[in-house]
């Protein structure tokens, strides 16, 4: 369906054009949560109060052609805010309170967790060696595949350093990647599971 | 004295600026001396890159750090380029094979970045349990809830504040029905959504009314669109909530008094017909289908009025018993708005 026309049910209040809506995006938007507190528990948690955000501020989406990077604007906005809450707060022992950029090793996996694959935790292990930036960066462009006048705006620095920056953060994730998963071989992707 | 034939053997490593001491010595004298291997010099210094005399992946390092810098940086860029669903063309294509050919870390960054490329793209989404589609609707249905019953202070205030306007209104006898009843309805749906620019400023308000609905719009300016956007959805809601309390407010007034609400009762029932009309013209944003309602429900407030105070001395003993009533309902320091008509 149209987000165009799905955007202008939800507004009117039509219940099943919001839950089409929060099926269509949820997987998106827990991805982004994840990505940023890198726990199941404190992910689903935070991207249900995300869409509680996006819910009350449907009103304000003035350019639904960009839909996407409007609703990963708010998730993103949520997740710092989550990130500076935690750090002002005592930390708990049962949830590490690692955040997006810290380098606690995130210990085993638990059962019920929403990323299981070595891939992915392959990927988000190295991004706990980049810069904040860095990391948000990936996340933005490579993940989620925004534009890079969308992250420019998102992070308020200009097209040009999203570019450059993108370049570099790339560079860095792929020989994080590279010093993780050992130094030998170019038989990277058999290992990592890719044909 | 070497002779051209040795010389031409010690070549490269004199280019390359390997020889011992006393080879090059040799070598630079027989140079000064012979044309020939002078010129043969010249040109394989010139061409040494492109001769590429030999293939030592090494060497060739060395002479690119001496000249150009290092080519890894320039085969990161294509890499990166090539990463952005950007067509190489085939030159840089070549090139960059070229380099990968000779260039390990080159290599291994290119697998990597390649394993990235479609690695990332597929973390875009993780799919949550099965549960979480539920429980964000159970979230944001309760928002609903909250908004429906209206407990921020200063919606019930205001339709409190209302409440008690429309009383005191309907019992000074000369003021104009049409102009209070307008005004209440118009003042909930500026006053009464939580947007609103106005919510603050009721008398502003109230003087907008005077202008009629084309006005009010004109005023709203540049926040128009947002007031429209938010009054469509919220007009409904908002609209029942003023409606029950105009109703509710004439009802309380007329109910021990059965003749004359009989007496009333089909300019009532006209009354409350355009009412609504006029609730789905504002949700709707019709301009003129709120003039046409106004006006309609204006003519429905006069027979109204006119049928209630047919009878002066019954009329006169009600007022004074809901004078009574009206001031307890009314809040502090609001009289002063309503004595402008
Ligand atoms: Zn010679
Ligand atoms: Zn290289």
């Amino acid at each position: 369906m149209e987000t165009t026309l799905l955007l202008e049910r939800c507004r009117a209040g039509d219940q099943l054009a919001w839950e089409h809506m929060v099926r269509q995006y949820q997987s998106r938007i827990c991805a982004v949560a994840y990505t940023y507190v890198n726990n199941t528990d404190e992910a689903r948690d935070l991207a249900q109060e995300i869409f509680v955000r996006i819910y009350r501020s449907l009103d304000k989406c003035r350019d639904p052609e960009r839909f996407l990077a409007w609703i990963i604007k708010i998730a993103r906005n949520a997740c710092l805010d989550h990130l500076r809450r935690l750090k002002s707060r005592p930390p708990r022992h049962d949830i590490p309170a690692d955040g997006m950029y810290n380098l606690v090793d995130p210990g085993p996996t638990p059962e019920d967790d929403w990323v299981t694959d070595s891939r992915r935790r392959l990927v988000y292990t190295a991004m706990r060696s980049m810069s904040k930036i860095n990391c948000e960066i990936i996340l933005l462009k490579d993940m989620q595949g925004l534009q890079l006048e969308e992250i420019a705006d998102m992070l308020g620095i200009p097209v040009g350093t999203v570019k450059s920056r993108s370049n570099r953060a790339r560079l860095e994730l792929a020989h994080a990647v590279r010093a993780l998963d050992g130094p030998s071989g170019d038989d990277s992707g058999e290992r990592r599971g890719i044909a | 004295m070497m002779n051209c034939r040795e010389w031409e053997r010690l070549l490269d490593d004199f280019v390359d600026g390997l020889l011992s001491a006393e080879d090059r010595r040799g070598a630079e004298e027989h140079l000064a001396e012979c044309a020939d291997c002078a010129e043969l010099y010249e040109v394989v210094k010139r061409n040494r890159a492109v001769l590429s005399i030999r293939d030592d992946d090494e060497l060739t390092d060395r002479i690119l750090k001496e000249t150009c810098g290092s080519p890894c940086e320039r085969a990161h860029e294509l890499l990166l380029q090539r990463l952005d669903d950007t067509e190489l063309n085939a030159v840089d294509s070549d090139l960059l094979a070229k380099h990968m050919g000779h260039c390990s870390p080159c290599t291994v960054l290119a697998a990597d970045l390649a394993w990235l490329g479609e690695t990332l793209p597929v973390m875009a989404e993780i799919e949550p349990d099965a549960a979480f589609t539920a429980d964000v609707l159970r979230a944001t249905a309760e928002i609903d809830e909250k908004m429906r019953e209206p407990q921020v202070p200063l919606f019930d205030s205001i339709l409190e504040n209302l409440k008690a306007r429309w009383q005191k209104l309907y019992l000074r006898p000369r003021f104009s029905l049409e102009a209070a009843y307008v005004s209440l309805i118009v003042l909930v749906l500026l006053c009464g959504t939580p947007i609103s620019p106005l919510r603050n400023a009721p008398p502003r308000a109230l003087a907008l009314v005077q202008g009629g609905p084309d006005a009010l719009i004109a005023t709203l300016g540049p926040d128009a669109a947002v007031v429209v956007d938010t009054a469509k959805r919220r007009a409904r809601v908002v609209w029942s909530y003023s409606g029950q309390i105009v109703v509710g407010s004439f009802n309380s007034l007329s109910e021990d008094i059965g003749v004359r609400r009989q007496r009333v009762a089909p300019a009532w029932q006209d009354l409350q017909e355009h009412t609504d009309d006029l609730g789905s013209a504002i949700a709707e944003l019709d301009v003129p289908g709120m003039s046409i309602s106004l006006g309609e429900m204006g003519r429905d407030l006069k027979s109204v009025w006119h049928e209630w105070n047919e009878e002066d001395e019954i009329e006169q003993l009600e007022q004074d018993k809901l004078n009574e009533d009206g001031r307890t309902a009314m809040p502090a320091g609001s009289r002063s708005d309503d004595e402008k008509d």
